[in-house]
């Protein structure tokens, strides 16, 4: 993965392969970098500020830009964990529910669902999260899983059911609730 | 670790189906929407308005520069011309006679020479009659006007 073209400051061809590279790799990062911090929305500020970093960036060619994302996201999230401790504290996800017909003690309940969810997450080590976020919000295989995280697929296997496992006496710990 | 004791459910454990459809909720929630949507750039926006600020700024510094050092120079010249009159002026006053005859002693001669009386008696209260009719100036103030009537 290069990056044929940096340093123009108004590039369309430039800003055409960054756009590219977003719609097709923007999820990626975001999981990555989910496993890492275990905060969806910090994730995602992680992966707008790898993505304007690139765009600002008009130093040597960047030879491989997605390990390039990656170390500017992972310093950005280190840096913001420095800073504060917590994320806002305001309910997590609610835009989502924007639109939807559920009431507001339905959404009440699915935001104190995922906010148990998400302790239960940080509880486990950054691998088992990390092979969790690429199945369910990627829906990745273990092939792809396994190309990344450079072991075999049967190793995934592994480690995608130790860590629902892992998840599942977390949350039973905690008094989590399946429905 | 077989595949029958990950599926089993046990006690409160739930069984991997559970968790599949757990967590499968769960990221469905949890992924930003914003990922959906392509790459913003802001920073370009505002990497624009800050260079036209700044073209801004450059552009109209060196007219404003030469405007305000115009006024100083103007204004300047204004005082120095100013100062110029108020120093020829105190400078000469043995030499003019402008400023001597202006004196507080000579101004009532002269003032008394040129200006021309109304009235002989000045402010005294006049007795004489001063139209053709024989009435004083005290007698007119006591006249009281009133609408005359018309003879039918």
């Amino acid at each position: 993965m290069t990056s044929p073209v940096s340093g123009n400051q108004k590039d369309p061809e430039r800003d055409q392969m960054i756009d590219t590279y977003y719609r097709e790799h923007s999820r990626e990062l975001w999981a990555l970098f989910y496993s890492m911090c275990s905060d969806a929305e910090r994730a995602y500020d992680a992966v707008q500020e790898a993505f304007l970093r690139y765009y600002d960036y008009h130093g040597e060619p960047v030879r491989d830009l997605r390990a390039w994302l990656l170390r500017v996201g992972q310093n950005w999230l280190r840096d913001v964990a420095r800073k504060k401790s917590n994320s806002c504290g305001l309910l997590p996800g609610l835009d989502d529910f924007a639109g939807h017909r559920e009431s507001a003690e339905d959404i009440l309940r699915l935001t104190e669902r995922q906010g148990q969810i998400r302790k239960a997450m940080q509880e486990l080590n950054e691998d088992d999260r990390k092979v969790l976020v690429m199945k369910y919000s990627m829906d990745w295989s273990a092939a792809q899983m396994a190309t990344v995280m450079d072991c075999s697929a049967a190793a995934i296997d592994m480690r995608l059911s130790r860590a629902r496992r892992r998840l599942a006496e977390v949350l039973t710990e905690q008094g989590f609730e399946y429905e | 670790m077989n595949d029958s004791s990950n599926k089993r459910s046990s006690g409160n454990i739930p069984s991997e189906e559970q968790m599949d459809g757990l967590l499968k909720d769960f990221f469905k929630l949890e992924t930003p929407s914003g990922l959906n949507r392509p790459f913003r750039r802001p920073v370009a926006s505002r990497q624009e308005s800050l260079a036209a600020s700044l073209v801004t700024l450059s552009t109209s510094e060196p007219t404003a520069a030469p405007r305000s050092h115009k006024m100083v120079v103007a204004s300047a010249i204004a005082v120095l011309a100013m100062s110029l009159i108020v120093a020829m002026k105190v400078q000469t006053p043995s030499s003019g006679s402008n400023t001597a005859s202006r004196t507080p002693d000579a101004q009532p001669t002269e003032t008394a020479e040129k200006l021309m009386l109304v009235s002989p008696n000045g402010d005294a209260p006049s007795t004489q009659a001063v139209g053709e009719d024989g009435v004083t100036l005290e007698e007119t103030d006591s006249i009281e006007l009133n609408p005359q009537k018309q003879a039918k």
